[in-house]
């Protein structure tokens, strides 16, 4: 999850075009076809949660109303998952459950890089004391072990949604501010830098004109690899009784829920928990093939 | 830089971080929680009641004066009381913390024993059948939650094949007919020293499955950097010369190239070990494996802090001598590492 890249020693013309990221996507996707089947399923579960109310014939169960005559059902003609311990469509709980789950993922990766990159931009482009200052914040944070800081930061907030992702989120800063630091301390010594710094151009707009351009790359390609830990972290953190409350669908709450029935009944838990996997598989899988085309060194044991 | 001032400095740093996570730690246990008072009472309190628990808690005083009795109170083995059981944390991290690093251990001793072959093989085979395979399992295992695959395997092993006991240390019968005298805490170990072979299987034959699902992270990680180092150092020339010199390829592989790919394995075992750790949490869940992991989420439920914050202390604790062992270790193997 934590795997960092270097793109120091990737050619000029991936470094300095616009469109790097859209053309490094393209390559991961020319070269593995692995890849573009993790997009696709990738697609799939998010358009599933965006439209799921047009998806199912059982949007109300979706978002939590029982059904009690028909619990317990196994996977059949009318629920092609079968139905919960509250006789909920399990397909229509996991269409909605994957807003919950989905967006945690995306939010705590986007939090994260959000308080990373200034606080790794800062600490790599001045050196000196507010370096070591904000390194010494990312050692203690990242002397925690995250699982147990993030239950630990979400019981004490309080269980809801917004609670847990910050909790997540909490834990996984100190990655993104350390990759930040060390492109920036690489791109500061660059002539360009240079050039502009010689040019009277303020430390605000070089670090936000010329560096933070450059340090777009490796971030969103850590990014997308994290996708796929942050929604296996949400849910984790749901399984253990903190998130979303009930009857809002989540998967790690469904399997939180339902374990105690899968020995007898695995379908509904069984079902979350492919769900779950499913999706960070692809991540994995997406995050993996991208590294493979943006990391020089890896690249080189590829071809 | 000399390898004494890189010790002592990382030894420094150590204690800086042990120092920052006690502050987290409390801010985290006294600050951050609406109202700790008030959980102290319980439910529906009167104002008084939440008065006198202030002041009966220490929490009327000034923050630094809270922090520093705190302090005192871990450092002299006073973790508090549990709110929910009402029982010393201390007693009852003693007998949960035992139950959770046998779990763990048992992991990582799997993730050594399938992990560090495979990844060698994988290497040295690039693109073969096995290396595709092996990427595959090593890719579903750091993709899979393991709350999941334990009640897979539960369902395979316990259900299906009726090969391996659905959870729990210990059969109940075992425990009446031959119970494990604790020693260590850790029943396999406890069982075998004592001689106790009847309880050593059922013990063993408990922990096969939790171990191995809380194994399936290390073993995915472990393989991918073995084999992407065992890439990287098989292109060594050492290796050329060693392979044509006649050595067998077994000692080229496994001791030869390993030897000198071994290093990032470590340090990947080293996070493995804190990874589970935590994750035994949930693993732990699953299996009805009274740990810490069991502890906490009880815990959770209940929002009883101490007890979250005990267990949050206590295996950050843990985390953070570990990495530094780690560190100190890889100096000793790898000199190069002072230098940075």
């Amino acid at each position: 999850m934590t795997a960092s890249v270097d793109l120091t020693g990737l050619p000029a013309d991936i470094r300095t075009s616009r469109y790097k990221e859209v053309g490094l996507m393209l390559q991961a996707f020319r070269r593995d076809p692995l890849a573009v089947v993790s997009l696709v399923v990738i697609l799939l579960f998010v358009l599933g949660a965006v439209f799921a109310p047009w998806l199912t014939p059982y949007p109300d169960q979706g978002l939590g109303n029982p059904n009690i005559i028909e619990k317990f059902q196994p996977p059949g003609p009318t629920h092609p998952l079968g139905t919960d311990y509250l006789g909920r469509d399990v397909l229509a709980r996991i269409l909605y459950g994957g807003r919950s789950s989905l967006s945690i993922g995306f939010l705590v990766v986007i939090i994260a890089v959000a308080i990373g990159i200034p606080l790794g931009a800062v600490a790599g482009y001045y050196g000196g004391r507010i370096d070591n200052l904000i390194m010494r914040i990312t050692d203690v944070f990242l002397a925690f072990p995250p699982l147990l800081l993030a239950i630990a930061i979400a019981a004490a907030l309080g269980s809801s949604f917004i609670n847990a992702m910050i909790a997540i989120a909490f834990t996984w800063w100190p990655w993104y501010a350390r990759l930040v630091r060390a492109q920036t301390l690489s791109l500061r010594e660059l002539h360009f830098v240079e050039a502009a710094r010689s040019m009277g151009v303020s430390d605000f707009t070089i670090i936000v004109q010329h560096i933070l351009p450059n340090v777009m790359t490796p971030v969103l390609v850590q990014a997308t690899m994290d996708i796929g830990s942050a929604i296996l972290t949400g849910a984790a953190i749901s399984f253990v009784g903190l998130g979303v409350h009930p009857p809002t669908a989540d998967w790690g709450k469904m399997i939180s829920t339902g374990r105690i029935y899968f020995i007898e009944r695995p379908w509904f838990a069984g079902s979350a928990g492919a769900a779950i996997f499913l999706v960070t598989l692809s991540f994995n899988l997406l995050g993996d093939a991208i590294r493979d085309v943006a990391d020089p060194r890896t690249r080189r044991a590829v071809s | 830089m000399s390898r004494w001032e890189y010790i002592a400095r990382r030894l420094l740093m150590a204690v800086v971080v042990l120092i920052s996570v006690s502050i987290i730690t409390f801010l985290i246990a006294r600050v951050v929680p609406s109202d700790p008072a008030a959980a102290w009472v319980g439910p529906r309190p009167t104002q008084e009641q939440i008065a006198q628990a202030a002041r009966q808690l220490g929490l009327d005083r000034p923050l630094y004066e809270q922090y520093l009795r705190y302090m005192r109170d871990i450092l002299t083995g006073n973790f508090g009381v549990s709110i929910r059981t009402h029982q010393p944390i201390l007693r009852d991290l003693r007998v949960f913390l035992p139950a959770t690093l046998e779990l763990v251990l048992a992991g990582m001793l799997m993730a050594v024993l399938i992990g560090i072959p495979l990844g060698v093989l994988s290497g040295a085979g690039k693109g073969s059948l096995l290396d595709h395979l092996t990427r595959l399992v090593s890719i579903a295992g750091v993709s899979m939650p393991t709350f999941w695959l334990g009640l897979l395997l539960q369902l395979f092993f316990f259900s299906r094949l009726g090969l391996l006991p659905l959870s729990g240390r210990l059969s109940t019968e075992i425990s009446l007919t031959s119970p494990v005298v604790p020693i260590t805490g850790m029943y396999t170990l406890d069982a075998l020293v004592a001689g106790n072979w009847v309880a050593f299987k059922d013990a063993l034959w408990h922990l096969i499955l939790p171990a191995f699902t809380l194994a399936t992270y290390p073993i995915g990680l472990t393989i991918r950097m073995t084999r992407s180092t065992m890439i990287e150092v098989l292109q060594e020339k050492y290796i050329l010369a060693a392979r044509a010199a006649g050595i067998p390829e077994r000692t080229v592989l496994f001791v030869l190239a390993l030897k000198n790919a071994i290093t990032p394995t470590l340090t990947v075992l080293g996070l493995s070990f804190v990874y589970s750790l935590t994750g035994a949490i949930l693993v732990e869940v699953i299996f009805a494996w009274p740990g810490l992991g069991s502890y906490v989420t009880d815990a959770v439920l209940s929002v009883d802090f101490p007890v979250i914050v005990s267990v949050t202390l206590v295996v950050t604790v843990f985390y953070v001598f570990i990495n530094l062992f780690l560190d100190l270790a890889q100096a000793a193997i790898d000199p190069r590492v002072t230098l940075q």
